[in-house]
């Protein structure tokens, strides 16, 4: 059993740094990055709070990380046939000159 | 212990790297070593399935994924051509450090809370906990656990996931199509 703090910071850091790439970023495939850091922030904290119990695995949150997996992938496909229809009309990534364009 | 600290730390600095790099591949190549060496943490927490998962949705679909959109839009090309100004004004630069000062006192906080944490486990999830042993018995029991209790979720999701993969095939046919 590893102690929770570290796990805790590195989730606290690397939720920070996914929601910095959201926010900062215009890129839209940088934007997914950004989200994937976001997801496995989530996914890291999952684990480690199911090792927590001495002596004791808990399948539980192992389990929803799995199926979380599974969404996130899927999330993050849909998202890049998205961007690529994007790209397709108006060829470009950046979300700053896609906000102008209307139909 | 130590080793577990430089994983993560493998971890947080690959993906700042994932998000501060200016070409997309270098990013992209980050991005995979953040997932690889998330995968290696998984496994050393007593998470073997977790892992299994990472490693071949996250560090290799995703990232094949990633690596093709590129290829196909020629992204790295024109990343130099952003304008690197920020995209937002100074109210949501405040808004954004409001929130990153409020999940590092929440973390801070959450470093001191005793969670109880089997206290508020179900019956069934006690059942199912299993003493730290061989990699083998938390593969069976996870495996158990899934199909057993979270069997209608598998189900749901089945179906979730075979609806973005007809998605995805429209908006990629349709892409075709305008051709």
């Amino acid at each position: 059993m590893y102690p929770i703090d570290m796990f805790i910071i590195t989730t606290a850091l690397l939720f920070l740094l996914g929601l910095t790439a959201l926010v900062m970023k215009r890129d839209l495939v940088r934007l997914l990055i950004g989200i994937e850091i976001l997801f496995n922030a989530a996914n890291l904290l999952f684990v480690a709070l199911s090792t927590q119990t001495p002596g004791m695995i808990d399948p539980f949150p192992q389990s929803i990380v799995m199926m979380a997996l599974v969404l996130d992938g899927t999330v993050i496909a849909v998202g890049l046939a998205l961007a690529l229809n994007v790209f397709k009309h108006y060829k470009t990534f950046d979300i700053k000159k896609l906000r102008k364009l209307k139909w | 212990m130590i080793a577990m600290f430089f994983v993560l730390s493998l971890v947080l600095v690959s993906a700042v790297l994932a998000v501060t790099s200016r070409n997309i591949i270098y990013a992209v190549v980050a991005l995979l070593s953040t997932n690889v060496t998330l995968a290696m943490a998984y496994y050393m927490m007593g998470a073997p399935m977790v892992s299994l998962f990472q490693l071949a949705i996250f560090a290799g679909a995703v990232v094949v994924f990633f690596v093709i959109t590129v290829m196909l839009t020629s992204g790295g090309d024109m990343e130099y051509d952003i304008d690197p100004s920020p995209l937002m004004n100074k109210k949501t630069q405040l808004a954004i450090s409001a929130i990153a000062v409020e999940i590092l006192i929440t973390a801070a906080l959450g470093l001191r809370i005793e969670f109880p944490y089997m206290e508020y486990a179900s019956s069934t999830i006690e059942t199912f906990s299993i003493s730290v042993g061989s990699y083998d018995d938390i593969t069976t029991a996870v495996s158990q656990f899934l199909w057993q209790v979270r069997g209608m979720d598998l189900i749901i999701q089945s179906f979730v996931i075979l609806t973005a993969v007809i998605c995805t095939i429209a908006m990629l046919k349709m892409r075709r199509e305008d051709k």
